[in-house]
């Protein structure tokens, strides 16, 4: 419908007039037969009419008459009806009417050249009939087609998916299609004779007239405006949307008519919007993404794909991705394109050359996408080089790491057993030397007590509390080695007997100290009695030695929660030490002292640590250099809630 | 000190030890049925009738062996496995007196069917009381078998 311009389309409402059946047009047989009969019988009334009326021999008939009959057949029949009634009308007046009568010669020159007029006039009356005739059944077969095409036309522009209107040159609606009706949400009888102006955003609209009328000088008949950049209409809901637009404009009766078709593309847009959203989606990935033409090239090619084997989007569309990429497979291309036409997917480890020509191995996923253009497999590789390496190298690290923990597990179990020989050695040889110590004292204070003073006899007592002590002290430090494979003896101690015991024995090994010991009431935990005594004879005597310089040595031993759990502490008035050193208070042989002023092993605070921890505790220290000292710890057990501390039910004894 | 008059084999490398085990014995007036060996070679010698020993017979066999574990040469357990491996001697108390409170060794003794073990107290007087003890169980409160029961010859 591009080129009709020259159709006013809006008249296009079907008005069909079908006066005359289509039987009885101008032409049609019918009609010719009709004017045959007319010839005959309006002739012959004619000339019946003329002898029975006016009659008589010598007077000069009036041939024009039968003019009428002649104009009558040839305008209803044509030429034929025609010359048969002039024909007729010749014959008949010859014959009834001219003299000599009832013959078909004619006298007189008069009579002669009238009978003659008559037939040369009807002669071109039938001619001219035809040609009118001819005319008319042309231009009547004209109008039809006219017609006909106007509905035809109705039809499609009714039944456009595309809104179309058309427009005069005052921008006055003169067309309106139910698409456009549907389009803009108003009908057409609304629509026509109102501005198009209503029908585009405000914004728009001078520029949009402005447009129009540059168009219309132009002698470009067609155009489209999506191309001119984004067009936009205005519906009567006041929303905006989408146009994509082409423009005719044609001349009718000297005037411009301007016709616009219309295509929402809203949802074209949406759907646009949508497949570049979701590529732009496939974009963030890191896996390669691309699509190929099963029977063809590249169409798809992601950014991830770039990354991956280094060609750009625009060198590998149209190329085949096997090619390309050098593609190698366990099943070979062929398998899996096999499999792809079998099942519409495979997946499978996958080998392609990258553009600087590396090898990488990855995991391919395809799906075969089936689409009227074609068969399309989409084809998702995710890089799977550097995960095998390092699967490799983990698998031989752990190789590695499962060889040195048997190495280190030989070790260990040599060192358990030189561990254990140790153990039975200190056990049994360490134990014999104090027997024997302590049998001889015994003997000696029994059998020469009568020999020796009594500072002897009391110095033999405390030779004999000393060797009950170590064997003792031999004991807890075999449990300690102990310690870490075996389970604690736990059960319920009252601290105060243990503090009292260690500071007896405190007490006889320095009888010339001047202490003031401060033991408040201690709870009962649930701890191993003999690594507890370890504890505080650990503690204690630390407390002991470093208060040595002081008159009098004070020593407490007490309860406090100083962040929030119950902790015992043990202070000091003593020499105390420096905090920046506190880090390695509790490692084993450390000392912050030097041996000749105090001494010691530096085991004691790493054992008391060993113990306490073994408990699920706690312990550290709190000291100034010369200021004293605090040790703090705690006994919770590692699974629950604390304490360690039941009640006071003892208290001191 | 004759065959027959032997109450105790006391098997001690440790002189002091010896001494004092012998000192608590003598308390309890059983010293002077002592036999003492200073190793496990000779203890066994002694017990299997062999060596400076092969005057001696089956027939009369110590009444209670007192048997330290660590002994140079042939040590306690051995000595141990071999008199109660044999059935000449298996009858004869042992009874095991050590230093050693090692779970092993204890297991070991009563696997090999050691009729007591005792570790040596530290303190003297509870080792006193211990041989003390022994002593009045194994030589006055318990039924040794009949002389020559258990000679091979019979």
């Amino acid at each position: 419908m591009h080129d009709s311009g020259e159709n006013q389309l809006p008249s296009l409402r079907p008005k069909r007039d079908d006066t005359i059946p289509s039987g009885w047009g101008v032409g049609s047989p019918n009609r010719v037969r009709l004017g045959y009969a007319i010839a005959v019988i309006v002739t012959g009334a004619f000339l019946g009419a003329h002898l029975w009326l006016w009659f008589q021999p010598g007077l000069t008939p009036a041939l024009i008459l039968f003019l009428l009959p002649i104009i009558l057949s040839a305008y209803v029949g044509g030429l034929g009806p025609g010359l048969l009634s002039t024909g007729l009308a010749a014959l008949g007046t010859n014959y009834f009417l001219l003299p000599p009568y009832h013959s078909f010669s004619i006298q007189g020159r008069l009579h002669s050249l009238q009978w003659l007029g008559l037939i040369v006039l009807g002669c071109v009356v039938s001619i001219l009939c035809e040609g009118f005739q001819r005319e008319i059944a042309e231009r009547h077969r004209i109008h039809e087609e006219l017609r006909d095409s106007e509905v035809r036309l109705g039809a499609i522009l009714g039944s456009a998916m595309d809104g179309i209107i058309s427009v005069d040159e005052d921008q006055r609606i003169t067309f309106f299609n139910p698409a456009a009706e549907k389009m803009f949400g108003i009908p057409a009888s609304g629509a026509i004779g109102q501005s198009l102006d209503r029908y585009i955003p405000e914004r728009f609209r001078s520029t949009h007239a402005e447009h129009a009328r540059a168009f219309g000088r132009t002698h470009v008949t067609r155009r489209s405006m999506g191309k001119l950049g984004a067009v936009y209409g205005l519906r009567l809901s006041g929303e905006e949307f989408p146009l994509e637009a082409s423009i005719a404009h044609s001349e009718v009766g000297g005037k411009k008519l301007y016709t616009v078709i219309l295509r929402d593309i809203t949802e074209r847009l949406r759907a646009e919007a949508a497949v570049k959203h979701q590529a732009e989606l496939l974009d963030q990935t890191y896996d390669a993404i691309f699509a190929w033409e099963l029977a063809g090239g590249i169409t798809f090619w992601s950014r991830g794909a770039e990354g991956l084997y280094g060609y750009p989007r625009a060198e590998v569309l149209g190329k085949s991705s096997h090619e390309l990429l050098q593609t190698r497979t366990p099943v070979g291309v062929e398998g899996f394109l096999q499999a792809l036409q079998q099942n519409g997917r495979w997946e499978g480890e996958i080998q392609h050359r990258t553009r600087d020509g590396r090898w990488i191995t990855g995991d391919s996923r395809m799906v075969l996408i089936s689409r009227p253009e074609g068969v399309l497999v989409l084809e998702i590789v995710r890089d799977v080089t550097e995960r095998q390496r390092a699967e490799a190298e983990l698998n031989q690290l752990n190789a590695e790491l499962e060889q040195r923990v048997l190495n280190r597990t030989a070790q260990l179990e040599s060192a358990n057993k030189e561990l254990e020989a140790f153990t039975y050695s200190v056990s049994h040889d360490l134990r014999a030397p104090l027997r024997h110590i302590d049998g001889f004292s015994k003997l000696l204070s029994e059998e020469h007590h009568t020999e020796l003073s009594p500072e002897a006899m009391e110095y033999v007592g405390i030779i004999r509390d000393s060797v009950r002590n170590m064997g003792m002290l031999i004991d807890d430090l075999l449990n300690l080695g102990r310690v870490g494979r075996k389970q604690l003896s736990i059960e319920v101690t009252g601290l105060n007997s243990l503090v009292d015991e260690v500071i007896g024995d405190l007490k006889r090994s320095n009888p010339d100290r001047a202490i003031e010991w401060r033991v408040e009431t201690l709870p009962f935990v649930e701890c191993d009695a003999g690594l507890m005594r370890q504890v505080f004879a650990n503690l204690l005597s630390n407390a002991v030695k470093f208060t040595r310089p002081r008159k009098p040595a004070v020593i407490e031993v007490g309860v406090a929660c100083p962040d929030g759990t119950r902790a015992v502490y043990v202070r000091d008035n003593g020499v105390g030490f420096s905090m920046k050193y506190v880090n390695k208070l509790f490692g084993v042989f450390q000392r912050l002292h030097r041996s000749e002023d105090f001494e010691g092993t530096g085991v004691g605070l790493a054992t008391v640590q060993r113990i306490v921890h073994k408990h699920g505790g706690r312990v550290w220290a709190e000291a100034a250099l010369d200021q004293g000292a605090t040790f703090y710890f705690t006994l919770e057990p590692p699974d629950g809630p604390p304490p360690e501390i039941r009640a006071d039910i003892g208290g001191k004894p | 000190m004759t065959q027959e008059a032997l109450q105790i084999l006391l098997i001690e490398d440790n002189p002091k030890d010896l001494k004092l085990t012998l000192h608590a014995l003598q308390e309890e007036n059983l010293g002077n049925s002592i036999h003492v060996a200073r190793d496990g070679e000779e203890a066994l010698d002694f017990l299997f009738c062999r060596g400076q020993f092969a005057s001696r017979s089956f027939d009369h066999p110590p009444r209670l062996v007192l048997l330290d574990l660590k002994l140079p040469n042939v040590d306690g357990l051995e000595v141990l496995a071999t008199v109660k491996g044999d059935p000449r001697t298996q009858a004869i108390p042992v009874v095991v007196l050590t230093s050693s409170r090692e779970e092993s060794d204890l297991v070991e003794s009563y696997k090999l069917g050691v009729n007591a073990y005792i570790q040596k107290p530290v303190d003297f007087d509870a080792f006193r009381r211990a041989v003390k003890h022994l002593g009045l169980f194994w030589l006055v409160v318990n039924e040794a078998p009949p002389p020559g029961s258990f000679h091979p010859g019979k």
